[in-house]
């Protein structure tokens, strides 16, 4: 059966979702850093890669990002201590 | 102040003037038989004719040389499409200049009027490039495009304003307007609010239209001559001017079956054969002629279903369903409608002129396009930044913004301006992405607090077209692009 025999609003138009990687530059917007990927944040801002001030400073996302780019000292991955996880 | 309305038609054009000191709205129709002017452009060696005649000749000299016809030229604008005229290529934009000049000029011999500013009517669906090649050409004819403005709306207004009626007093109420005229069928709903009339939903139908209806009506005449004659069809060649009279016949055929039961086509010296010359004398009743488009009107009325589907509203939520276009005065349509939307049904009686009428009111009152869904830039966290706010009129001098963004990840040396639309402010969940606009900015690793700024400039321009332009602090080049199907409404102060 063709589309066009059911009618087409069966279906949903297309609505790619693509991820903008822009911010105003404006106060309410800043530092920077809380927007940027937290990957990416512990390349720039070094010093909130460490473990005691990004727990406080990052977004749980950003967290997730920053745990995915270190290198675990177990595993020499970066592992996001999935490493641990599957030991037990 | 006197305003002027166009309502250029696939199939028919119309003009008309709103006096503002008397109050008095006309659209100046040709004259001869008080209807709009067929968008049809014949072109002969140095002679250009378009309107009623010009029609009524494309069956007879449409093969012969030295002729060309052009007809439906309103669907070919916006799509650069050239047509072949006499050997030389003609734009369809200088097509639609001619049919722009031929109203200005019988405006001016006619009735006395000079049209140097007017609201030009567009259907819901045409988008910016078509409107960019509609100003060109009625720029080429001697007229300013004021704004313009969709077809429905117009129709509201004229109905509204031409009827006495204030147009406040559907205020939250739904207006479905069911254009039905030579060329297409055009139903949407619309919604009147705080001054504001903006659209629901859309439907239609392309090609099943008045024009249509004639060539049933010409192919049922046809048939009843050949069972009359004896003739077989293979043999019923017709002479030049036959077919433009047959044709001229069934179209008033047709128009009379609206107010008749029964009318005669007839067509003296129909055919030739061995010396002798026949006839053609053809009965056709009302209920011959609703057998013959049957199927059509049901196909329209299921487009009404789908419109109400569209907006999800039942035909009881609709306080108006206004019958315009000549196939609206079709009896058996009226009936359709009349049971889906009972007495709020209304026939409107200047079906054929309502819009550019509609057009003229609006021009003189100076009413204008507002932004009927905001755009706004998706930004890295997921949250919306607004470019232009719902409500926001849409005239260039309003219309322009700066802005500043930074970069939150240059990795790939690039930054994504997202520009969306939402049906509703402030949901996210309604959101339709209209372009991606790529920036080039350095890849190379920026110091804390110093991301990449990204310069953007939004503006929409006289024909609604919104261009964007952006580049970055380290980047030469600026990128562009334009969005061509803003969704507007129509503000009503």
């Amino acid at each position: 059966m063709l589309w066009a025999e059911i009618g087409v609003d069966c279906v949903k138009p297309p609505n790619i979702a693509v991820n903008s990687n822009l911010m105003p530059d404006e106060h309410q917007f800043r530092p920077e850093y809380r927007f940027v990927p937290g990957d990416l944040v512990a390349q720039i801002y070094r010093n909130l890669a460490d473990v005691r001030v990004a727990e406080s400073a990052l977004s749980q996302n950003q967290l997730k990002e920053l745990r995915q780019y270190l290198i675990c000292l177990r595993c020499g991955r970066p592992c996001a201590g999935t490493c641990t996880q599957d030991n037990g | 102040m006197m305003g002027y309305g166009i309502d250029f038609g696939t199939t028919n054009s119309v003009a008309a003037f709103s006096d503002g000191k008397t109050g008095k709205t006309l659209a100046l129709t040709d004259k001869s038989s008080n209807l709009p002017h067929p968008s049809v452009v014949w072109y002969r060696p140095n002679v250009v004719e378009v309107g009623r005649n010009a029609k009524y000749q494309i069956r007879e000299y449409s093969e012969v040389a030295g002729n060309a016809f052009v007809t439906s030229v309103k669907r070919k604008l916006g799509h650069d499409h050239s047509y072949d005229i006499l050997g030389e290529p003609k734009t369809a934009w200088e097509v639609a200049a001619d049919i722009f000049g031929h109203l200005q000029s019988h405006a001016n011999q006619e009735y006395k009027h000079q049209i140097e500013n007017a609201v030009v009517t567009v259907p819901v669906y045409y988008d910016g490039r078509a409107r960019r090649e509609l100003r060109r050409a009625a720029n080429k004819a001697g007229i300013e495009i004021q704004t313009f403005i969709h077809e429905p709306f117009a129709a509201v207004v004229g109905y509204c304003l031409g009827s006495g009626r204030d147009i406040t007093q559907f205020e939250g109420k739904n207006i479905l307007v069911f254009d039905w005229g030579g060329g297409t069928l055009d139903i949407t709903i619309c919604r009147v609010s705080n001054n504001r009339i903006y659209e629901l939903a859309t439907a239609g139908l392309n090609e099943i239209a008045g024009d249509f209806f004639d060539g049933r009506i010409e192919d049922y005449a046809r048939n009843k001559f050949v069972d009359q004659s004896g003739f077989r069809d293979d043999i019923l060649v017709l002479r030049p001017g036959t077919p433009k009279r047959l044709t001229f016949e069934c179209e008033r055929a047709k128009i009379s079956l609206s107010s008749t039961v029964q009318e005669r086509i007839q067509v003296a010296r129909f055919f030739r054969r061995n010396d002798v010359e026949y006839d053609l004398d053809v009965s056709l009743g009302r209920v011959e002629f609703e057998a013959l488009i049957a199927a059509d009107m049901e196909a329209a009325v299921r487009q009404v279903h789908r419109a109400l589907g569209q907006a999800a509203l039942s035909p009881r939520e609709v306080s108006l369903a206004l019958l315009i276009g000549g196939s609206s005065r079709i009896p058996l349509l009226q009936q359709h409608m009349f049971e889906l939307f009972g007495p709020r049904t209304v026939n409107v009686t200047n079906a054929d002129t309502i819009i550019a009428e509609g057009a003229a009111q609006i021009s003189r009152h100076g009413w204008l396009p507002y932004l009927a869904r905001p755009i706004q830039v998706r930004l890295a966290d997921e949250s919306l930044y607004t470019v232009f706010e719902l409500g926001r009129v849409l005239k260039s001098e309003a219309c322009r913004k700066d802005a500043t963004f930074y970069c939150t990840d240059n990795r790939d040396g690039e930054a994504r301006l997202v520009l969306a639309e939402t049906l509703r402010p402030g949901d996210s969940t309604s959101l339709t992405v209209k372009e991606i606009l790529s920036v080039l900015v350095d890849a190379k690793l920026p110091k804390p607090y110093q991301h990449e700024r990204v310069y953007a400039v939004f503006e929409v321009d006289e024909d609604l077209i919104m261009h964007v332009s952006s580049w970055s602090a380290t980047q030469e080049h600026v990128s562009k692009c334009e969005i061509h199907d803003l969704c507007y409404g129509l503000r009503l102060e």
